[in-house]
């Protein structure tokens, strides 16, 4: 990498910084550490090939999809599957709008790092699904059911996170 | 609302949560430069893996070996929020509370239970940030210890002293790291860099008295149970224990009461309370005494100097309410604030404090506060607790994030 490349490349973090600390942050479920790795060591590969490199964004973005996916299933197995299951609970009739966003977070961060990386990819990124498919290198179909899934994950875990009105209360 | 808007915008502002380094061109860049000596240093690691049985931690611990809770270093690349969140409303608190870098990470009420000894012993009850919901949630340990960066807590399970100390993941709520400590440990507390874990070890219970009235206002000293400390290595879990007889620096004694080792300001040494002059008592982490390197300096308020180190907290004139801030090179006041006490430093110009309700006519119907220098500024933190010094009011834990 030579001078004018490095300075690009700084401008380019420089300017995108945020929009990549806050999608790895989703992507890895609230967690800052996580994040900042995944970030660094997305961007680090960009940096080997930086001069080949169209869209900068789009490829850092894609190996922060790739890299979580992989660690999770690899390193993270064991965490994905020891959180213990969440009391059965009912849900309270009043529960207010940021107690639901509270509780939506809480449900997502159990999620596996791929139904994650779908709902981040669906609802944060906005992508369309035939672009979801080529970022996680799977067929349409395969997107549109893990999506299917994750909400249907998601709607029951917020289900059972959700507080009673006495715990909203107490 | 729908099911999707809702989702967007937990997503939306669920992202806004990160915190943004400074400096992710550079660690990227130094990434790059290091990646060439990786295949050589893969060997050396796997080599001593061998010799010493590597233990399998999640992720983040194994990637950056060096420094085991590596939030000191996350603490120094990522410059810490400035924003201020309150919770006002709630009491005990339920969401988070922060102010610039310094956080309530976690709060406790105290109980005394009695022993069949005639005495009593006390128990904590605790409850932790988390930081995927941003609330408090109650937990069922007997100890806890966030350090800084609010990654980590240290914590213990059951009657203390506690056979083990554990390292947990705040925001995974797992613990990655038992330590046995086959002394017992009645207190753990993090060194201010994050990296290290001051044990305090006792034969029995730590802070048994006997109380000599049911306000436990009074009590008759007992012979201490304290055995000495233990330093851990949080990133390996070595642990290396030093005796340390309990009245060998306070022969009149505190009795069993209050006796846990704290580390000094900077971390080189430790200290233990006295019940007289010079009130505190120093050693270095083999257990030799040594001076007190206060050189003089009084520290009399929680919150001490200030980040730049410029400036020392400092009690006020009676009657009070009234804290004030010093130039730590001149002495002179530089800053009067209505304050009950300073608690830790926001920034260089802002402090968390312990403010009176009203105009202050019970000293312990008091409320987390922001107080600028000039005392002018206020921004109330948390409730009014009726009365702080009520074992039943929350204690909170001040820690840096």
């Amino acid at each position: 990498m030579d001078a004018a490349d490095e300075r690009g490349f700084r401008e380019f973090v420089s300017a995108r910084s945020p929009a990549l600390m806050g999608l790895a942050y989703l992507l890895t479920g609230g967690d800052q550490h996580a994040a900042e790795d995944l970030v660094q060591t997305s961007l680090a590969k960009a940096v080997t090939r930086w001069a080949r490199i169209d869209d900068p964004e789009a490829y850092v973005k894609r190996t922060m999809y790739h890299q979580q996916v992989s660690t999770w299933r690899l390193a993270w197995r064991r965490h994905e599957t020891s959180v213990a299951e969440p009391p059965e609970r009912v849900a309270g009739d009043h529960t207010s709008r940021i107690d639901l966003r509270l509780t939506l977070r809480q449900a997502l961060s159990r999620l596996t790092a791929r139904q994650r990386a779908v709902l981040v990819l669906r609802y944060f990124e906005d992508l369309p699904e035939d672009e979801i498919a080529r970022i996680m290198g799977c067929s349409v179909g395969t997107v549109r059911s893990t999506a299917h899934r994750s909400l249907a994950r998601l709607r029951t875990l917020a289900r059972e996170l959700t507080p009673t009105q006495e715990e909203l209360t107490r | 609302m729908n099911e999707e808007t809702l989702l967007r915008e937990t997503l939306r502002d669920w992202s806004e949560q990160a915190r943004v380094p400074a400096d992710l061109a550079d660690r990227a860049l130094r990434r790059r430069r290091r990646r060439r000596w990786l295949p050589a240093l893969a060997a050396v690691v796997t080599a001593a893996a061998v010799v010493t049985g590597a233990l399998v931690l999640p992720g983040t611990f194994r990637q950056k070996p060096a420094p085991a809770v590596d939030a000191t270093v996350t603490a120094v690349a990522s410059p810490p929020p400035s924003d201020i969140q309150v919770d006002t409303d709630n009491n005990p608190p339920k969401t988070f509370i922060a102010a610039g870098r310094v956080a309530v990470s976690a709060y406790s009420t105290l109980s005394w239970d009695p022993t069949d000894r005639g005495t009593e012993v006390l128990r904590y009850h605790w409850s932790l940030y988390n930081p995927v919901t941003g609330r408090y949630e109650q937990a069922d340990w007997s100890w806890v210890q966030v350090a800084r960066g609010l990654r980590f807590a240290a914590v213990m399970e059951g009657d203390l002293p506690a056979d083990r100390v554990g390292i947990l993941d705040m925001t995974t709520r797992q613990v990655v790291r038992w330590v046995g400590v086959e002394q017992g440990a009645g207190s753990a507390y993090w060194s201010p860099d994050g990296t290290r874990l001051l044990v305090t070890t006792y034969a029995g219970p730590p802070n048994e008295t006997r109380w000599l009235d049911k306000k436990h206002t009074s009590f008759q000293p007992e012979p201490s149970d304290r055995t000495g400390f233990a330093v851990v290595d949080a990133s390996t879990g070595q642990i290396t224990f030093r005796p340390v007889l309990a009245n060998s620096s306070d022969p009149l004694g505190m009795g069993n009461f209050g006796r846990d080792f704290l580390w000094s300001e900077d971390g080189t040494l430790i200290y233990e309370f006295l019940s007289s002059e010079p009130g505190k008592a120093f050693y270095d982490l083999q257990g030799n005494p040594r001076p007190d390197p206060s050189d003089g300096m009084i520290l009399n308020q929680e919150a001490g100097v200030s980040p730049n180190g410029k400036l020392i907290a400092d009690r006020g004139q009676p009657p009070g309410p009234q804290t004030v801030v010093k130039d730590r090179a001149t002495g002179k006041v530089v800053g009067v604030q209505p304050m009950l006490r300073l608690l830790a430093w926001a920034d260089d110009e802002h402090l968390i404090a312990l403010g009176c309700a009203g105009s202050c006519q019970n000293e312990f119907n008091a409320a987390l506060v922001l107080v600028s220098l000039d005392g002018k500024e206020v921004v109330q933190l948390s409730t009014y607790r009726e009365n702080t010094n009520d074992p039943d009011s929350w204690q909170p834990q001040l820690t840096l994030r």
